[in-house]
């Protein structure tokens, strides 16, 4: 009995294992896969959301298909946080570039959402393809070029282990933005001004570049200060600012921080303390460029201010623009996020790429031939606007959209240059 | 020989500690020649910030006399608290929005829709921390000491959730609709409406001329926590309740054999403690005129640390906590660096406790297995 | 009877886990389960030969593989399509399927059989049989391309802190609320020695010494100032150490240090005086960037051995390293248990007053045990730094020190293998479990619940609003806590002292329960 039952299991073990075998050799198929890793949890959910919604959208227009039928699109939304963490985990951040690398159906990963991700995932999908990474959001300069002052000296070169360039992303970057806010100030009349930022990539990194432009253009800048983003409110730090100028206010505070940083307490207090966006001017990057900030101070006290955002005017949006917002509100409701088009035009551009690859009569399963695509997007006509990638893989809009918030949303102030 | 060395150990080991600090303190902001020049500046302001952290604290102090009756009954870190004091933010919005007070601009009609709203809070976050209780501690109270503090982590989790999911709701939180429930909340500014409407300046100093601001939220708060510590001092100490509470605090085996029914004292405590979390809630949502799921880790922490430092169990030495924390982040905000602030306040609790290793005004009981 | 209950219930969970993962995750699975049954099996059956026992278990064994893969085959082609997931009958799903039938019933009995060998062979065989489903993992991970073994990995980096941490929570009893500022010394003494941020940099190998050593350094700096705080103050302490530590890894991006007496004390009493300053100010440190800030200290080197340097994108290497660490720390933990100084720890942790009576020095045994603490929490820091490649000051917050407490608790504190299961059930619930549950249900709302709601628009808006899983993460992981915590109050495994004093609560409380019932009657 019991030898009978053991060569019987043999059998079977054998008999699984070459069945198993086989079946490993097979797999792949006619199936284009794209990726997204977002952080999609609390702080950041209300931004990465719209953006998974606009990415789905995208491919949804598309039908599902690419190369006239031939492949099928799929699109996955994985999650770069964790519970443990409540934000994005270095640890899984590492992880999806690896499952990214090792999934060979997959030719596209979009993201990240936080620079720091960007810094990890960028060398793992560099030496495996290379697999192209387009991202909506990261803003940090170092990523894909050097810029005097704001990088360190081995950026962005140690992020190619491979030489090739793998990344390419649609989010204008802090050495632009920064002088941006810093026009727009001069254009107010600003002579001293206040920093502040939230301590994190972003914020820290567009309040640095602002505080550079703004000793260029002559503004003294009176001190940045890195504030705690999980405190309660922020009326002591506010009365400090209101002697700082020489015992008096100073004519702006430039806010570097993501709207979850608790920007909205940091309006009240400022409100409260130094007096209304008229008198004391408060400007902010794309990260506080969201109904969120309206939402959470409250029109009256939103009331003036300004916040600058890559992209046009909304009066000057082309069609294809107006048609993505359009579209965007019959599926999943009305959206002014900036990032939902940033998400819908990085799904575009790497469709486009696939798209490309086909035309010339190449295989788009193939990561580099996709990448090559990729760097070679010239007068894309996106949601955007008409844009190119450069050889850095920098979106080439010269054009700042500025809003400010009058009668609870944002409004149309004027489109700036860099 | 040993009388000399430790006559002259003290002072060599302060001026050691000054040099120490004058060294390496301007790495974290605490540069005292600046300071001092900056307090010589402007002397005023020294005394604002002082209303700032005396308001500040009163919030984390009303949360920690609730946090510190539990914690002295129980003795266990009830993680979950400070979750409940935002949902005590959030059932005052809702209730505040429901009841249309939000929009409203005659006073008296502000004035009922705050009772109401402070009622509703009371009864919903005493409730709620009495369920947390049932469900998550209960069970767990002849389990080893640190078990329920497992319990509770996960409880905060679960009521931080169900404070998100709220949040998210547009028809029970204003909102536009598109921002779900991640996103801060406006909670407006109720009480400055309400005192503008009837011809009156919420800011109390402004005529004095002092330049100083101290607004009637900030005298609301404060005294609201005063009258909070008082009554609750006088309960605990001469109610039967509260006499059965300290009992139980002190020897539950033995006040159980007193005839004192264990169960209610304990749901008792927890239902005061979520009460005053609710209560606590309205106050900083009325006073910060913010409501944000996240709000009540940081809260949570800071009164908790605040309850310690006083003293477990010590209604008073939560108060005096919940002030010097308040007053310490203001302080160090203004003439430090609100970078560091988060590290110099904890790093005052530290040498506090190394100091008086039972809080504030714990009792130097000697040993406690 | 009762022995085919057991059988059923690994069975069923078995099951209900590979609707979560699908592919290959069956064969896996019935790996685990079966030695998992086994072993359950192993203890309650009564002595007697290898093959009776084999036989004995049979039965059992073919219940909980049967209902495992029939539930894998449900799933397969019931479930999954409800989730918007098809796969046909392929050679895959044959394969996983027969295979994971094969460990099921092949492991359940193999390891039933160990009851038939005397006492030191049966540990023998149970080591032996551990160590090989241990080393054989990796491999067969890569070959099913599950990609578990990275979740695996930084569920043993928590293992790891667990261990540490048991050592001053469980065996010395001291409540410590800021274990993740160790943690956070290991990984950045890594980062700044092997990184191009001061451009040096050292061999791992070295490095994870030196971190472990700087970890047990701060270890002892800051237990030894709190010695005199007792109890949960001495678990603000710790927090506050907690707090300030990330802060200041965040901060310290700019360091300037001038010595203060040619500074402004010297020149400062000459002002005083009227005389201008005549002593030129010494500056030691200027404008430095020691950490980085929140941008991180990024790229960190990696291990090299024998030529070989490590990559992230096999994991198979680090796993192993891993696994080597926590068998260090596993034997060290465990010499140190059964020392003078490991009785030292239970007895002040007991009685510290008697203890101190008895000619233990509490001094000496706390302050061992803050730096020996320390020490495991310095090795997982190195490891972590290295294994990511890059460190952020954020990750060793709070909510780390918190979850490191939660290894240790929820697995049985004071017990080696209860935290060694405690960190693997916590973070394979964050990484592996909640993560695949959260897509299998937005899978079933996308593809079956919202469509079947297509009659009713306002509902189907409403549930896909606030239905959506990935709102719900922080409440499915607080529920997984609670429970756990409900069904298991002493721990997974709880240690055997514990486990002691435990009953002697519920015989007292027996006792009482008796003597008041009867006053009432009274």
């Amino acid at each position: 009995m019991n030898k009978r039952l053991f060569v019987l299991l043999s059998v079977l073990v054998i008999a699984s294992m070459a069945l198993a075998a086989c079946a490993g050799g097979g797999g792949g198929g006619a199936t284009l896969k794209i990726v997204s890793s977002l952080p999609m949890t609390g702080a950041s959910l209300t931004q990465t959301q719209t953006i998974v919604n606009a990415m789905q959208l995208r491919v949804e227009q598309a039908g599902g298909k690419a190369c006239g039928g031939k492949y099928t699109l799929t699109y996955e939304p994985w999650d770069d946080a964790s519970a443990a963490l409540g934000k994005w985990d270095p640890a899984v951040e590492t992880e999806n570039a690896n499952k990214a690398a090792a999934d060979k159906s997959i030719v596209a990963y979009l993201g990240t959402f936080n620079s720091g991700a960007a810094k990890l995932s960028i060398p793992i999908l560099n030496q495996s393809g290379p697999l192209v990474m387009i991202s909506p959001a990261n803003t940090a300069p170092g990523l894909t070029h050097a810029a005097a002052g704001l990088t360190d000296p081995d950026e962005p070169t140690k992020y190619y282990p491979s030489g090739v360039r793998n990344y390419a992303r649609v989010a204008a970057t802090d050495d632009f933005q920064g002088p941006v806010a810093v026009n727009l100030m001069v254009a107010l009349g600003v002579k001293t001004l206040y920093i502040l930022d939230d301590q994190e990539v972003y914020g820290k990194g567009v309040a640095d570049s602002v505080n550079q432009s703004a000793v260029k253009a002559g503004i003294t800048v009176i001190a940045q200060e890195g504030f705690d983003p999980k405190a309660a409110d922020y009326k002591a730090l506010m009365t400090k600012i209101s002697t700082s100028n020489d015992g008096g206010v100073p004519d702006a505070i430039f806010l570097g921080a993501i709207v979850d940083n608790n920007a909205a307490q940091i309006l009240k207090d400022k409100v409260a303390i130094l007096g209304d966006n008229e008198k004391v001017k408060f400007v902010g990057p794309d990260g506080i460029y969201t109904a969120a900030l309206i939402e959470g101070a409250g029109a009256d006290v939103a009331e003036g201010v300004f916040a600058t955002t890559p992209g046009l005017a909304f009066k000057d949006i082309g069609e294809a623009g107006k048609k993505f917002y359009a579209d965007y509100a019959a599926k999943f409701g009305e959206t002014k996020e900036p990032y939902a088009i940033m998400g819908y035009d990085s799904m575009g551009a790497a469709l486009k790429a696939i798209e490309d690859v086909c035309a010339a009569g190449g295989d788009p399963t193939d990561r580099a031939a996709v990448n090559k695509a990729v760097f070679a997007i010239k007068d894309f006509e996106g949601a955007l606007g008409t844009w190119s990638f450069d050889e850095n893989g920098d979106i080439t809009l010269p054009y700042f959209l500025v809003g400010q918030i009058k009668g609870g949303s944002y409004a149309d102030y004027g489109t700036f240059t860099p | 020989m040993k009388s000399t060395l430790q006559k002259f150990a003290r002072p060599i080991i302060a001026i050691i500690t000054i040099y120490l600090v004058l060294l390496l303190g301007p790495i974290a902001a605490l540069d005292i020649p600046v300071i001092a020049a900056s307090i010589a500046k402007n002397p005023s302001q020294l005394l604002q910030f002082l209303i700032i952290g005396l308001a500040n604290g009163a919030i984390i102090a009303i949360i920690a006399l609730g946090y510190t009756m539990v914690y002295g009954i129980i003795e266990l870190i009830n993680f979950a608290h400070g979750d409940v004091y935002m949902i005590g933010v959030f059932t005052a919005l809702t209730t505040l929005s429901l009841t249309g007070t939000l929009k409203s601009q005659d006073p008296v009609r502000i004035g009922i829709g705050i009772v109401i709203a402070l009622v509703v809070a009371v009864v919903v976050g005493a409730t709620l921390n009495a369920t947390i209780e049932r469900l998550a501690y209960r069970p767990l109270r002849n389990a080893p000491r640190l078990a329920p503090l497992i319990s509770a982590i996960g409880m905060s989790f679960i009521v931080e959730n169900i404070g998100l999911i709220w949040a998210g709701q547009s028809w029970l939180v204003p909102s536009f609709g598109t921002t779900g429930g991640g996103a801060q909340k406006e909670f407006p500014d109720l009480l400055s409406r309400m005192f503008v409407n009837m011809n009156m300046n919420p800011d109390l100093l402004a005529s004095s001329g002092l330049g100083l601001r101290f607004t009637i939220k900030d005298l609301l708060v404060i005294v609201l926590a005063g009258v909070l510590m008082i009554g609750l001092r006088q309960f605990v100490q001469h109610t039967k309740l509260g006499k059965a509470m300290r009992a139980t605090a002190q020897n539950r085996d033995a006040a159980k054999m007193l005839g004192i029914d264990i169960d209610w004292v304990i749901t008792a405590t927890f239902l005061i403690g979520g009460g005053l979390a609710g209560a606590a809630g309205l106050m900083a949502g009325l006073y910060n005129n913010n409501a944000w799921w996240f709000m009540g880790f940081r809260a949570g922490l800071q009164s908790f640390t605040a309850a310690v430092l006083g003293g477990i169990g010590n209604i008073t030495g939560a108060m005096l906590g919940g002030f010097l924390i308040g007053l310490l982040a203001a302080f160090s905000d203004g003439y430090l660096n609100a970078r560091w602030t988060n590290a110099w306040v904890f790093a005052t609790l530290v040498l506090i406790l190394l100091f008086r290793p039972n809080g504030l005004l714990g009792e130097q009981t000697g040993q406690k297995a | 009877m009762q022995h085919i209950k057991t059988g059923v219930i690994f069975g069923v969970l078995a099951g209900l886990f590979t609707f979560l993962f699908g592919g290959w995750s069956v064969t896996m699975l019935g790996i685990f389960a079966g030695a998992g049954l086994g072993l359950a099996l192993e203890n309650k059956l009564e002595r007697g030969t290898q093959l009776a026992k084999a036989k004995e278990a049979l039965p059992v064994a073919l219940v909980a593989g049967g209902l495992m893969v029939a539930l894998s085959l449900f799933g397969n082609f019931v479930v999954q399509p409800a989730t918007g997931k098809f796969t046909a009958l392929n050679t895959i799903v044959v394969a996983a399927n027969i295979l994971g039938f094969i460990a099921m019933v092949g492991l359940a009995m193999l390891t039933a059989s160990f009851r038939g060998l005397d006492e030191k062979k049966e540990k023998t065989a149970k080591t032996i049989l551990l160590a090989a489903i241990v080393i054989a993992f990796p491999f067969i991970d890569v070959f099913m391309n599950l990609r578990w073994t990275s979740n695996i990995i930084f569920a043993l980096i928590f293992v790891i802190l667990g261990l540490g941490l048991n050592i001053v929570v469980g065996y010395a009893g001291l409540l410590n609320l800021g274990y993740a500022a160790f943690f956070a010394i290991g990984a950045y003494t890594t980062g700044i020695l092997s990184s191009p941020q001061h451009d040096i940099f050292l061999n791992f190998w070295l490095v994870i010494w030196l971190a472990a050593g700087m970890a047990a350094l701060w270890g002892f700096l800051l237990g030894a100032p709190t010695l005199p705080v007792r109890g949960d103050y001495l678990g603000i302490v710790t927090l506050g150490f907690g707090e300030i530590i990330p802060v200041i890894f965040k901060n310290l991006i700019d360091v300037t240090i001038n010595e203060p007496l040619t500074c402004w004390i010297i020149p400062g009493i000459q002002r005083l005086f009227g005389a201008t300053s005549t002593v030129a100010c010494i500056n030691l440190v200027s404008h430095m960037d020691l950490t980085a800030g929140e941008k991180g200290i990024n790229p960190i080197g990696r291990p090299i051995l024998f030529g070989y340097e490590f990559q992230s994108n096999n994991t198979t290497p680090w796993y192993f390293l891993i696994i080597l660490i926590i068998m260090l720390t596993v034997f060290l933990i465990q010499r140190m248990y059964k020392s003078r100084l490991g009785r030292s720890w239970m007895a002040i942790r007991e009685d510290e007053l008697a203890s101190a009576q008895m000619g233990i020095d509490p001094v000496k045994t706390k302050l061992a045990a803050f730096a020996i603490g320390a020490v495991f929490a310095g090795f997982a820091g190195a490891f972590y730094a290295a294994y990511i490649r890059a460190i952020f000051p954020s990750v060793f917050d709070f909510s780390a020190s918190i979850i490191i407490l939660c290894v240790v608790i929820l697995g049985g504190i004071g017990n080696i293998n209860g935290v060694i299961v405690g960190g693997l059930v916590i973070m394979t619930a964050d990484r592996l479990f909640l993560p695949a549950l959260k897509d299998f249900l937005k899978g079933l709302l996308d593809f079956t619940i919202l469509p079947a709601l297509s009659s009713n628009p306002g509902l189907q808006a409403a549930v896909s609003q606030n239905a959506n899983p990935i709102l719900y993460r922080f409440l499915l992981f607080g529920l997984t806590l609670v429970i756990m915590m409900r069904v298991r109050p002493e721990g997974l495994i709880p240690s055997a002292q514990m486990r002691a004093v435990l009953h002697a609560d519920e015989e007292i409380e027996a006792v009482q329960n008796d003597e008041s019932k009867k006053a009432k009657k009274g």
